[in-house]
């Protein structure tokens, strides 16, 4: 069993260095960690399951080991940096103010086959629209539009919302939710209120919506379902 | 923080529990070891009724150490050591001369089986 968790532990070390070796292109969405531990428990868990000859203890022992190390190993990337770099890397610029850094996605070993691909997924189709791009950890490209090709937000057009927060459900399927409606700063007289304005009360109502300002919406329940 | 501390322990007591499934493996072992070289001892000595024993002895301590079988990585060979102390069990009461062959066979088998679970390095590579 000791050949088992000390196996486990050199697999784990070996994995996530050849991971990191490989680079950000291959890793997708995970960190060089998680998708080591993702690879390994999926190919572990299904031994013990195919051989019954072999003990549960088998697959239990290394997956627990696996994740263990991970927990512990992103512990110790929160208290060293340089560790955490070290492990996962760090964020690559590619496009700086408009310019390709063609140096460093050569290095990244990304083409501009890539790039105009993440371009398109981010709905850019013209690339003198960007100002920066930048290689996550994970190996996605995020984009910064110059300031022209921005879409105009509420704050730029000076219209002002009802409210920052977003509506909560004060009524489900006939019956009120007191906490959403503390939460909202809204008191059951002011729900009655609202449901005498429309001559309705509480069962018959199947959804209600409310943000802080009282502002609501209210979908009545249907007879007869 | 919890998970880590969790982590942390529950690593170290399953490091902890593989670590004295070896140490029991080699200690039982050993004991099982002791009793075949008493069998076949009471059976040159003519002594069958004394090697009948052991062997009773050495079957219900093997049986014992089969408790511990999820803590074995090779069951498969738990299951050779258990048909050879059985063939032992049964050329004892029969004070068979094939005894001296039968526990030659499962001396060399427990050796193999403490070998298997001792992380030695050719093992982890």
């Amino acid at each position: 069993m000791a050949v088992v968790l000390i196996r486990a532990c050199i697999l784990y070390v070996i994995i996530t260095f050849s991971l990191r070796l490989m680079g950000k292109r291959q890793l997708g969405e995970l960190q060089p960690s998680e998708l080591v531990v993702t690879i390994l428990i999926s190919n572990i868990a299904s031994v013990p399951v195919e051989d019954s000859s072999m003990p549960m203890l088998m697959g239990v022992v290394p997956i627990l080991t696996l994740v263990c190390l991970d927990v512990i190993m992103s512990g110790i990337m929160l208290k060293f940096p340089k560790f955490r770099r070290l492990m996962i890397g760090s964020p690559r610029v590619i496009m700086s103010e408009g310019v390709i850094m063609q140096k460093e996605m050569k290095r990244l070993r990304y083409t501009v086959d890539d790039l105009v691909e993440a371009m398109r997924e981010e709905q850019i189709f013209d690339i003198t629209q960007v100002y920066y791009a930048i290689v996550e950890t994970t190996g996605k490209i995020h984009f910064l539009k110059k300031k022209d090709y921005q879409s105009a937000e509420k704050a730029d057009v000076s219209c002002g919302g009802s409210s920052d927060d977003p509506p909560a459900v004060i009524i489900r399927d006939g019956k009120e939710d007191p906490e959403q409606m503390k939460f909202m700063g809204l008191g059951m007289g002011w729900l009655h209120e609202q449901l005498r304005q429309q001559q309705l009360s509480i069962s018959d109502v199947f959804l209600m919506t409310a943000d802080k300002n009282g502002q609501n919406t209210i979908i009545r329940r249907q007879r007869g379902l | 923080m919890n998970r880590l501390i969790l982590s942390i322990v529950l690593l170290a007591a399953m490091a902890a529990g593989c670590f004295y499934s070896v140490y029991l493996t080699t200690q039982r072992t050993d004991e099982l070891s002791g009793l075949i070289d008493q069998v076949e001892q009471a059976h040159s000595d003519g002594d069958d009724k004394s090697a009948l024993e052991y062997a009773e002895q050495l079957h219900s301590s093997w049986d014992s150490i089969l408790h511990y079988s999820i803590l074995v990585n090779d069951l498969g060979h738990a299951m050779e050591i258990t048909s050879c102390i059985a063939e032992i069990a049964s050329f004892a009461e029969e004070g068979d001369d094939e005894l001296y062959a039968a526990c030659d066979r499962a001396q060399a088998q427990l050796e193999l089986f403490r070998e298997m679970q001792t992380p030695t390095l050719w093992k982890i590579l």
